[in-house]
């Protein structure tokens, strides 16, 4: 991934955008929108280039806008009727039937109580109608999605869950050497970890938090700390 | 209305049985027809025409090609470690050249000729054995009763069996 | 008359500006913005859920609330609170997130003058730092014209006392188009042109000051994915 560091404002055009789609597919990211033949900004913050011809801003955001394929963690609020309906940060609260999840039927239905985290593949995300959450892929097998029991769950920023999930992010790997731990990190800044024992789940959950302040920059640092503290 | 010209079929032939897929195929024409009559005044030619070079992504994940963020380190999640390295032979795998087969075929041949060979011999020579040879074969193990006298019959429900 | 709080700065020159992005940690977006001395907080909650009385369902419906320093909006606050509404609401891309509802809050800290263009301006930065789409950015700009007649570009509260008339022009960042006027007092039509004209020029530095802010905000990221890069090299 090549990172230009070039800032845009809302309502900026990015000719450069333009220009290379007169020749070929572009794809627009969020914080980009077209206007006829025209490309806007919508958001502030870096533009991003993926190659080939991927363009979105990767503006600084808290509030989770749903997205159709994105996996998130969420809470599941109530029962209604044959949905659940689970809080995933977004201004809607997401529903998701209970036959999204693997080997339900009718007569046997999941487990779910209100108060529990699970972690969904986004199915429908439009601006008009609520977010569809599922919990088993497109074979019907549970894959890494379903109820996450235990552990420790807390919030971020969106931009500090999507760093933790770029491909090359030396931080989990680096967490990993401390101690061996579980993880689940959803797209909408909501983190879930599980370690043998509850000082060290704890100690993990600070040690990303304070990446927030940090940057992955600090990492050796953040993981000399957790090992210290450990230790101690 | 331009459809008028099209020869329609009439309602007591598309509520017969037999009829019932043309049927849906019909109303939803009808469905796209009226739809399409609503909004003729807003769609002009270039909305039609016009070919676009942009496509619209509103996933991060798939922008940024973001993995899963399921993860275990460490045999913390057995399950899960299996399903991720599993993910990562997958991804190596389309990746890599294919890998040379460490048994060839002939060899393959002959060692399933050598393990399975005197069943599938046996069930296909059958199909080639004169009625002669069957007839031999079978006064020749007469004790061993290949032919089930019973024959099979009918049983009545036990009454009670509700 | 001596004016301590502008004696730094001169009079066609706007104070200096100074803003700390997300103070607070509970909403979506905020911002602690100064002109000289006049500070206000600024905050944006985005899209959220609406209540069903102003669901709308072709634009996100817009909140915005306006807290004196102390004690309860009055009628000046009241009006204060509509001006930078209206701005925000030509602003606001409310297409994008229907049947959803924009919270803006601004807090005044303290008032040393040219504290509607203050509010404004803090009320753009929040939503910048919100990730709130827009279609573009604003900048609200104070200007006076004081007992001798010269003007005074965002003037700070000392220097208003014998003021004769007083403008607040707002402008976006692409056309550079009027959001807002306000006026009050006695001027001919061709000061308010030249006041026009001094703040719209006034304005392009503000817009200079978001793109910085918002450039050293990200700054920090910028230095992670560096040492990304430098990482998945080495391996």
């Amino acid at each position: 991934m090549s990172t230009t560091s070039t800032i845009v404002m809302p309502g900026e055009r990015i000719s450069a955008i333009e220009e290379l789609a007169k020749s070929k597919r572009v794809i627009l990211g969020p914080g980009l929108r077209r206007q006829d033949d025209t490309v806007v900004a919508s958001k502030a913050g870096p533009l991003r280039h993926k190659e080939p011809s991927t363009f979105w801003v990767d503006n600084y955001q808290r509030r989770y806008i749903p997205a159709r394929g994105d996996l998130v963690l969420g809470i599941v609020r109530s029962k209604a009727g044959d949905n659940y309906r689970v809080d995933i940060g977004a201004a809607d609260t997401a529903s998701i039937s209970y036959l999204a999840f693997e080997a339900a039927t009718k007569k046997n239905r999941p487990d779910l109580n209100p108060g529990d985290l699970i972690y969904a593949r986004v199915l429908n995300a439009s601006a008009d109608i609520e977010p569809e959450l599922v919990c088993v892929n497109s074979v019907g097998k549970r894959g890494k999605l379903g109820v996450l029991a235990e552990g420790f769950f807390f919030k971020c920023t969106l931009n500090l869950g999507r760093m933790l999930l770029r491909e090359n992010c030396p931080v989990l790997a680096a967490l990993t050497r401390e101690l061996p731990y579980e993880i689940a990190v959803g797209v909408n800044g909501r983190i879930w970890l599980k370690a043998h024992s509850l000082r060290e789940t704890i100690a993990l959950a600070n040690a990303i938090v304070a990446l927030e302040q940090s940057g992955c920059a600090e990492i050796d640092k953040i993981c000399d700390n957790l090992g210290d503290f450990l230790q101690a | 209305m331009p459809a008028k010209s099209k020869p329609r079929l009439s309602r007591g032939v598309l509520d017969m049985k037999f009829m019932q897929r043309t049927k849906v195929k019909v109303e939803k024409e009808a469905d796209d027809e009226q739809s399409r009559a609503l909004y003729s005044n807003e769609i002009n030619q270039k909305m039609l025409n016009s070919t676009s070079n942009f496509i619209v992504e509103s996933s991060y994940s798939i922008c940024a090609g973001l993995i899963d963020g399921r993860l275990s380190f460490r045999g913390m999640n057995p399950e899960l470690e299996l399903l991720m390295e599993q993910e990562l032979a997958e991804k190596q795998g389309r990746t890599k050249p294919e890998q040379p087969k460490e048994v060839s075929d002939q060899d393959m041949a002959k060692a399933y000729y050598a393990n399975k060979a005197p069943t599938v011999a046996g069930s296909m020579g059958k199909k080639f054995s004169t009625k002669k040879d069957f007839k031999r074969k079978n006064s020749g193990n007469e004790s061993g009763s290949p032919h089930p006298k019973k024959k099979q019959q009918f049983k009545k429900p036990r009454s009670d069996d509700d | 008359m001596n004016l301590p709080g502008k004696m730094d700065v001169g009079k066609d020159k706007l104070r200096q500006m100074n803003c700390e992005f997300n103070p607070l940690s509970r909403c979506d977006g905020s911002v602690m913005y100064s002109q000289g001395a006049t500070v206000v907080i600024a905050a944006v909650l985005g899209p959220i859920e609406v209540k069903t009385q102003n669901l709308s369902i072709d634009g996100s419906y817009l909140e915005c609330n306006y807290r004196p320093k102390a004690g309860l909006p009055q009628v000046k606050e009241r009006i204060r609170e509509a001006a930078i509404r209206d701005v925000l609401e030509l602003a606001l891309l409310a297409e994008a997130h229907p049947r959803s509802k924009m919270s803006v809050q601004v807090q005044e800290l303290e008032d040393r003058g040219s504290i509607d263009a203050c509010a404004v301006n803090s009320a753009c930065l929040a939503m910048l730092v919100g990730g709130l789409p827009l279609k573009y950015s604003f900048a609200a700009v104070h200007c006076i014209i004081n007992e001798q007649g010269e003007y005074v570009l965002d003037p700070d509260q000392s220097e208003t006392l014998h003021q004769r008339a007083s403008f607040t022009f707002a402008f976006d960042s692409v056309e550079g188009n009027l959001l807002l006027v306000q006026t009050k007092g006695a001027f001919k039509i061709a000061q308010f042109n030249d006041i026009e004209c001094l703040c719209r020029a006034a304005s392009a530095e503000i817009f200079q000051f978001y793109r910085n802010q918002v450039a050293k905000y990200h700054g920090r990221s910028e230095a992670i994915a560096e040492k990304e890069e430098d990482a998945s090299m080495e391996t």
